[in-house]
């Protein structure tokens, strides 16, 4: 057998399932990302065979709408922006690689993601694909946390 | 990052700095750069790999192999990541073969180190040297000398992360030690791979592990922890489930097998090396039972279908995860109770120094002659002598005998061969020379062997058989030769199956060779006059032979000239051959008045039996060698004995004849066996050799090697165990056979107490008026609210308030008190936490965290039962009766894990096999 290219969709699951290993793995993901959002509440809602749903619902600064194309895709990140960073980045922030999210749509399937910032009148809720790719963007209602 | 209320913007990263930062996640450290490379050569077939590392790996790191190397289309591709040869699409792994499969090794060394590869296949008629940058893309090219295989070497590993490049400077040696151990994983399971390691510091070169490629499992653990190690394991093949099996090697249990630390742990899961920690858990805690200080060592291979599992799991796939992992920790923890049961354990014997030179006289045409004699001295030894006898077994069937019924009889001949062809076995030369100096002489002597095992039995027995034995004997002397013709001819078909194997070690040839003559002439009467009893007949020699041997002893007079012709050679001369021979003779002749009255005596034979095999074998046997008997009886016709009687007269004039001639031979044999007393582990190897061509056989006779020395010791035999005296107003010396034990009075008493306490105890309940908030965390709640029953057994009440805010769901509600003593909410609460201990890890192994009892309890608990029956205990210092001590080891019998005292002090210990003092007095003779 010759050495050949994986194809996209192999090395994006074997990946994901590296990094999301079990529910409470993507648990902690979720919650590094609530607290380096800044969020002062965390809100944790958990099936009780915690695999059905996991929901994590924080008041942390939220994700601008211009960044919502980016925020499934892997390597992308806004913790990190170049290799030297990484010497500062225990400091910064818990997650630095731009993994979590994607890995999470990889393994899900349906993730669905609510978020408003500051100054936005309502939040918007984006439905995520496999390959991070957002498929559909609605207005939803704003929640307060906690 | 920029400002505290401004949201940060998602951009992507940089591509270099992601190929940085995954490779730094792939190749964590030396080892996994090392496993990495090893792992490429073992999928590419390789049968020789060489690991040279300079200055501890800080320098370079070279892999060498001679697998199948890269063919030159591969070249531009080789070190991209996630490019590899080994899977197609992520489906592949549910089939995967191959160590690796992500594509990402060679290309994460890029990205750390300068990586180098000369490769040739077999294609190819010179080799490639490649050198690739960073990024790994190729950036030079040459032709190169090389053999078919591939070399890859890494210099300046991790000089592109400076972090961990300082980190692997500073801890080379320490990276390097957690190198060697992994590489010891690889070593012991890669069958049929040379592994050489070889690390250069300066000048000086070491190597660090060099392995012959051997095609078992065995000869690695041999080369790489040495034969002391190996010696102290025995195979492992479990079944525990239709689709999983576990192979390799485990401690055995009891004292000094283990590590006082939980190294040389090894797990695989299809041969690759993986980290367990339930199955270390387990092993670990089940060992405890026969062994409280130390930890096994364990080596071993789950064997299960690729898609029973997940290896993707972390990037140095030491990780898995079990599609069923509960059903198979369950099915493991049974399969692993039968290993170490807290029923039995085993011992190592204690051995006198052992003796300078080997009395000639004893030699393999014992053996030959008449294996079943010793067979039954051997078979008391226990449970190893049966494993011989098992391995045989099969062997034996092939022997055109029927064995069905007498099989025994067979197994142990063959038994005793095998143990014999291992002869630097002290426990076979313990047999073999225990007797008294007179028969070491020219002895075949039959009885010799006999004594030992059958010894204390058989002075019961015989004196109350005597006198009827010996009239019997003197009516029908001449019929007892007979038999003991008969009984030769089944030797001497078994001899022949035997003696090819023997041949090559011992050349007893001659010494056999006369038993095939033997036979032909007996063949014709056989066939002709008792055809129907030929299956019988394994048993009937037994009898009849020992016979033999009696009336030459007892009935010198009345016997044929052939007879005493025999006796003489049989040279039985000391008073405990006699006895023996006297005593075996009893039950063939009473089998014979059967025969000649035609009223079986089955109880007989069964107390024959019994007496003669140990009650490992007695249930077995008791049954098919009474049914047997009675079969013999009903057939022969006394003038068909009479005839056969004629012919065998000759053939033992013959047989003698030979015999003598035989002689220097044998001698010589028995001095080639004295060399190859030196190490018990060559017993193994011995044994491999000789029976190459019958695998299976030649794993159960590894399993009998390996367990040479040891004994198995069952609780039941507490029991059986005689009380010799008090030594020292603390211990009980006990004998069992021809083994002394030393019990620890203390000990053992209080460990009977504490069983009888922890059994009758009785928590009485105290409702407390007001209820206790417990204050437990939200995990500990979790864990109470699942293990509700145990707390409550054990005497603790609580309530649980749904509504209640966390932290305060559970309310305690009585408490359990003994006596003067009375538990808490700090009881119940450390409860809890031992729960979530054995709970987080393997909840099934709650019930082995307390030997004693079946659920667990507080730590409290357990200490008050222990300190009431330590001081309810017969002390140290405290003189005993005969009665009192009888009564001790009878009480051990009983309880539920003997081998310990609450506080881990063992009870029993083996002293000495008195064989070997014997041997030593023989020797001084």
């Amino acid at each position: 057998m010759s050495i050949c290219p994986l194809p996209q969709s192999t090395i994006t699951i074997i990946g994901a399932s590296q990094v999301i290993t079990d529910a409470a793995s993507l648990v902690k993901e979720l919650i590094d990302n609530a607290l380096d959002a800044r969020a002062s509440s965390i809100l944790l809602e958990i099936s009780s065979n915690a695999l059905d749903f996991i929901q994590v619902r924080d008041n942390g600064h939220g994700v601008p709408a211009i960044d919502h194309d980016l925020i499934c895709k892997r390597y992308c990140t806004s913790k990190l922006r170049s290799y030297d960073d990484l010497k500062n980045i225990a400091a910064m922030s818990l997650g630095f690689r731009g993994e979590a999210l994607a890995s999470a749509a990889e393994l899900s399937g349906s993730m669905l993601i609510t978020t408003r910032v500051e100054g936005d009148a309502a939040a918007t809720a984006l439905s995520i694909a496999r390959n991070g790719d957002v498929l559909r963007c609605e207005a939803a209602l704003p929640f307060s946390a906690a | 990052m920029d400002n505290a209320a401004d949201p940060p913007t998602i951009r992507p990263i940089n591509k270099g700095v992601i190929h940085r930062i995954c490779s730094g996640q792939v190749i964590l450290d030396l080892s996994a750069a090392v496993k990495e490379l090893v792992e490429n050569s073992l999928d590419a077939g390789a049968t020789s790999i060489e690991i040279s590392l300079k200055k501890y790996g800080v320098e370079s790191i070279k892999v060498a192999d001679n697998g199948c190397g890269i063919s030159p289309s591969n070249f531009q591709n080789l070190a991209c990541k996630h490019h590899t040869s080994k899977i197609e699409d992520f489906h592949d792994l549910q089939s995967l073969t191959t160590f690796g499969f992500r594509g990402e090794a060679l290309s994460s060394l890029c990205a750390l180190g300068n990586l180098t590869v000369e490769t040739r296949t077999k294609n190819e008629p010179i080799g490639t040297h490649l050198e690739f940058d960073h990024s790994g893309l190729v950036t030079s090219e040459r032709k190169t000398a090389r053999e078919i295989g591939t070399t890859v070497m890494v210099e300046k590993l991790f000089s592109t992360l400076p972090v961990r490049c300082n980190e692997f400077s500073r801890n080379a040696r320490r990276e390097y030690g957690k190198f060697t151990s992994l590489l010891n994983a690889y070593a012991l399971m890669a069958r049929g791979v040379r592994l050489v390691c070889t690390n250069t510091t300066g000048k000086s070169k070491s190597v660090v592990l060099k392995t012959p490629g051997s095609s078992s499992i065995k000869d690695n653990i041999i080369t790489v922890f040495g034969t002391s190690t190996f010696a102290c394991l025995e195979p492992l093949s479990l079944c525990i489930s239709e689709s999983c099996k576990v192979e390799g090697f485990l401690s055995k249990p009891g004292y000094g097998s283990g590590r006082n630390i939980g190294d040389r742990q090894f797990f695989y899961v299809n041969g690759r090396p993986v980290d367990m920690p339930k199955v270390t858990k387990l092993i670990n805690e089940l060992y405890k039972s026969s062994n409280s200080r130390q930890h096994p060592i364990a080596i071993m291979n789950f064997i299960l279908p690729t898609k029973a599992y997940d290896v993707n799991v972390t990037p140095d796939k030491r990780k898995i995860f079990f599609s069923d992992e509960s059903s198979l920790m369950l099915s493991l923890k049974e399969a692993m109770e039968g290993v170490y049961s807290s029923n039995h354990c085993s011992y190592a014997i204690s051995v006198m120094d052992e003796p300078k030179k080997e009395p000639d006289a004893i030699n393999l045409d014992t053996v030959d002659d008449e294996p079943h004699v010793s067979s039954q001295s051997l078979s008391p030894q226990g449970i190893i002598e049966k494993e011989e006898v098992d391995t045989q077994l099969q062997t034996a069937d092939e022997i055109s005998l029927n064995i069905s019924r007498e099989g025994v009889v067979q197994d142990s001949y063959v038994s005793e061969d095998i143990v014999c062809r291992k002869e630097e076995k002290p426990l076979m030369k313990d047999i073999l020379h225990s007797g008294p100096g007179s028969e070491k002489l020219k002895s075949y002597s039959y009885a010799q062997p006999k004594k030992l095992g059958a010894l204390s039995r058989l002075n019961a027995l015989i004196d109350k058989h005597e006198t009827p034995h010996k009239r019997a004997a003197e009516k029908v002397a001449v019929k007892n030769l007979t038999l003991s013709g008969r009984s030769n001819y089944v030797q001497s078909s078994l001899t022949k199956f035997v003696t090819p194997i023997k041949r090559k070690h011992e050349q007893s040839c001659t010494t056999l060779s006369e038993l095939p003559v033997l036979r032909k002439e007996l063949v014709p009467c056989q066939v002709k006059k008792i055809s129907s009893e030929m299956h019988a007949a394994g048993l009937k020699s037994l009898d009849g032979l020992h016979i033999g041997d009696d009336s030459t002893q007892a009935n010198e007079d009345q016997l044929s000239e052939h007879c005493e012709k025999r006796c003489s050679s049989n040279g039985v001369e000391t008073p405990l051959s006699q006895v023996s021979g006297a005593y075996n003779s009893r039950p063939g002749v009473e089998n014979f008045t059967c025969q000649e009255k035609a009223s079986p005596l089955p109880s007989i034979s069964g107390l024959v039996s019994r007496a003669s095999f140990d009650t490992d074998l007695e249930n077995t046997l008791d049954d098919p060698v009474s049914k047997s008997s009675n079969v013999i009886f009903d057939a022969p016709v006394p003038s068909a004995v009479i005839e056969i009687c004629s012919v065998l007269q000759f053939s033992i004039n013959d047989l003698r004849r030979r015999r003598i001639c035989g002689m220097p031979k044998m001698c010589f044999t028995n001095s080639k066996l004295e060399r190859l007393k030196t190490k018990r582990s060559y017993a193994a190897a011995t044994l491999d050799d000789s029976q190459p061509e019958n695998d299976e056989a030649k794993a159960k006779a590894l399993a009998a090697a390996t367990s040479e020395l040891d004994r198995f010791f069952r609780k039941e035999d507490f029991e059986k165990m005689k009380v010799i005296g008090q030594f020292n107003l603390g211990f009980i010396i006990g004998k069992i056979d021809q083994d002394l034990f030393i019990v620890d009075q203390h000990a053992a008493d209080e460990k009977y107490n504490f069983e009888r306490l922890s059994q009758s105890t009785i928590m009485n309940q105290q409702p407390l008026l007001k209820p206790m908030n417990l204050n437990l965390s939200p995990d500990e709640e979790v864990i109470a609210s699942s293990h509700m029953e145990i707390i409550r057994k054990n005497g603790f009440t609580l309530i649980e308030d749904l509504h209640a805010p966390p932290g305060h769901h559970f309310l305690l509600k009585a408490v359990p008190f003994s006596k003067n003593i009375t538990f808490g909410a700090e009881d119940v609460k450390e409860l809890i936490s031992t729960l979530a201990d054995s709970q987080g890890e393997c909840s099934i192994m709650s019930s082995y965290k307390m030997d004693t009892q079946d659920s667990l309890c507080p730590s409290r608990v357990r200490a008050m039962l222990a300190s009431r029956a330590c001081r309810s205990s017969v002390m140290i210092g405290d003189p005993l009766g005969r009665r009192e001590m009888q009564k001790i080891l009878k009480h051990l019998a009983g309880l539920k894990s003997p081998w310990n005292c609450p506080h881990g002090r063992p009870t029993m210990r083996h002293l000495i096999d008195l064989t070997t003092i014997r041997k030593k007095c023989t020797q001084e003779i």
